[in-house]
């Protein structure tokens, strides 16, 4: 990472996740880049985000939509913090099981 | 680019193609073998090996037929010689390719045996490959084909690269005057409103919905869990949690063309424009459903790496995810993790990838012809009697 390059790509504004674009390790810091804006945001990873993964940018309670992109991919089935993995232990398609 | 315009190979039915295969299309499993005989004798001759053939019936029947004289009638085959155990289902696969005009010839192996059929099938495919060498190719532009897309192995990595590079590419082919065909009916689920808004009048907006809800409809019923089939495995291990969220990626690679209309599985597109299909959503099938409608070319953006091929059309294949680019580059004819790394624009790879679009149909082997990836499976409904 070469100090201004983004490891971390979110979608819009208000998604509840980025993706990470190359593996972050816990206690890093995940600079992500939302695309819609081209602002940046600074987040500390408590958990490992594998690249392609994603990572809660807002802290969710259980039963919270998660947009993604301006859509709603599915729901938190626990709370999820922010800097946390957010993955298919934690959300639920809200089409099919 | 010149135009978007290449040289491809005009067909007596005003098609065009980007290749010019002499086609060895066995009837029915059992028929393989001549096939594939012949296939290892005479140079330039394509084996199209399948499953099926035998003892389907109703629509299951329907959509072979459909499949079998699409795949027959691409533009990308120069000429046709179909070989099946019985004649009568044989007949109708000939007859219905013959509508091209393009050379067909039919060999029955009842009462003929294998030996004798595979020197007749030989000799007509030696005469048919010296004819199909003299064909020659003329100038031809991006609206005299048909190109279709579909997504695959995909990992978060498409959404947010691969696919909208795909995306610009359908749109600039659309304003250009092509025809593109998209599907994987299920993989619409989440963002099948988006689908059906986008769907120009209101018949084919109806045959939409009832086409999608008999598909996801059919899945329910199996009250089975669908986690780790559609998202694939593939898609997990690559960060896509949930249907919505593959369905939101998938759809990035049409762009923002209207939608003209929907197709039944291997129905060929009756105008210009963009066409969904009614497809499965497992590569090999829908790449043959594509190709028996007419595809000549298909674009695949993949996350986790696809490796499929096919044997009918060129499959151009890209990623944006850079271990799978590092760790499978033989089968990535490009790859934009630059994009997804931030340094190189959406719309600058859209441009590398039109310009290799108009290389691969002007001949430019793709990897997965180079590494013979040749997979043809037809698409089985139901159960044969």
């Amino acid at each position: 990472m070469t100090g201004l390059d983004p490891n971390l790509l979110v979608h819009s504004k208000d998604d509840h996740a980025g993706i990470a674009i190359m593996d972050i390790k816990t206690g890093e810091k995940a600079l992500g880049l939302i695309l819609t804006d081209h602002t940046q945001i600074e987040i500390n990873a408590v958990e490992d985000i594998p690249l392609g993964h994603k990572m809660a940018v807002k802290a969710v309670a259980a039963g919270d939509k998660i947009v993604l992109n301006g859509h709603s991919i599915g729901a938190a089935t626990q709370a999820i913090k922010t800097g946390e993995h957010m993955h298919t232990h934690n959300v639920k398609s809200l089409r099919w099981s | 680019m010149s135009g978007y315009s290449f040289k491809g190979y005009r067909r007596p039915d005003g098609t065009v193609g980007v290749r010019n295969h002499v086609l060895l299309l066995p009837v029915d499993g059992i028929s393989n073998r001549v096939a594939e005989n012949v296939a290892h004798m005479i140079h330039g001759t394509l084996a199209l090996k399948h499953a099926y053939g035998d003892l389907q019936f109703g629509k299951d029947l329907d959509l072979f037929f459909r499949t079998m004289i699409g795949a027959g009638s691409n533009a990308n085959v120069a000429s046709v010689i179909v070989i099946g155990m019985e004649p009568v289902w044989m007949d109708r696969i000939a007859s219905g390719i013959e509508a091209t005009r393009k050379p067909v010839a039919r060999f029955t192996i009842r009462h003929v045996g294998d030996l004798a059929t595979i020197e007749k099938v030989a000799r007509k495919a030696q005469e048919f490959v010296y004819a199909a060498s003299e064909i020659k190719t003329q100038r031809a532009r991006l609206a005299d084909i048909i190109i279709s897309t579909k997504c695959s192995e995909s990992d978060t990595t498409n959404g947010l690269a691969a696919n909208p590079i795909v995306g610009t590419v359908v749109e600039h082919a659309i304003d250009m005057g092509s025809t593109v065909i998209f599907g994987e009916t299920s993989e619409l689920t989440g963002v099948e409103q988006l689908i059906a808004d986008r769907i120009e009048s209101p018949d084919e907006r109806e045959k939409f919905w009832k086409l999608y809800k008999e598909y996801v409809g059919f899945m329910a019923s199996q009250k089975a869990e669908l986690l780790g089939s559609q998202p694939s495995q593939s898609n997990i291990f690559g960060g896509l949690s949930t249907i919505e969220e593959k369905a939101l990626g998938n759809i990035a690679k049409i762009g923002r063309a209207p939608i003209k209309g929907v197709l039944d599985s291997a129905e060929s597109p009756p105008g210009k424009g963009l066409w969904f299909m009614n497809t499965p959503s497992a590569a090999a099938e829908v790449l043959t459903l594509f190709s028996a409608a007419g595809s000549v070319l298909c674009i695949v953006p993949t996350g986790q790496g696809n490796i499929i091929g096919n044997p009918l059309m060129p499959v151009i294949k890209l990623t944006a995810n850079p271990e799978t680019a590092k760790t499978m580059s033989e089968h990535f004819d490009v790859e934009f993790s630059a994009v997804l790394r931030q340094h190189t624009s959406i719309e600058q790879a859209g441009n590398e990838l039109m310009d290799l679009l108009l290389r691969v149909a002007a001949g430019r082997v793709t990897a997965s012809e180079v590494l013979n990836h040749t997979e043809f499976v037809p698409v089985k409904l139901f159960r044969s009697a």
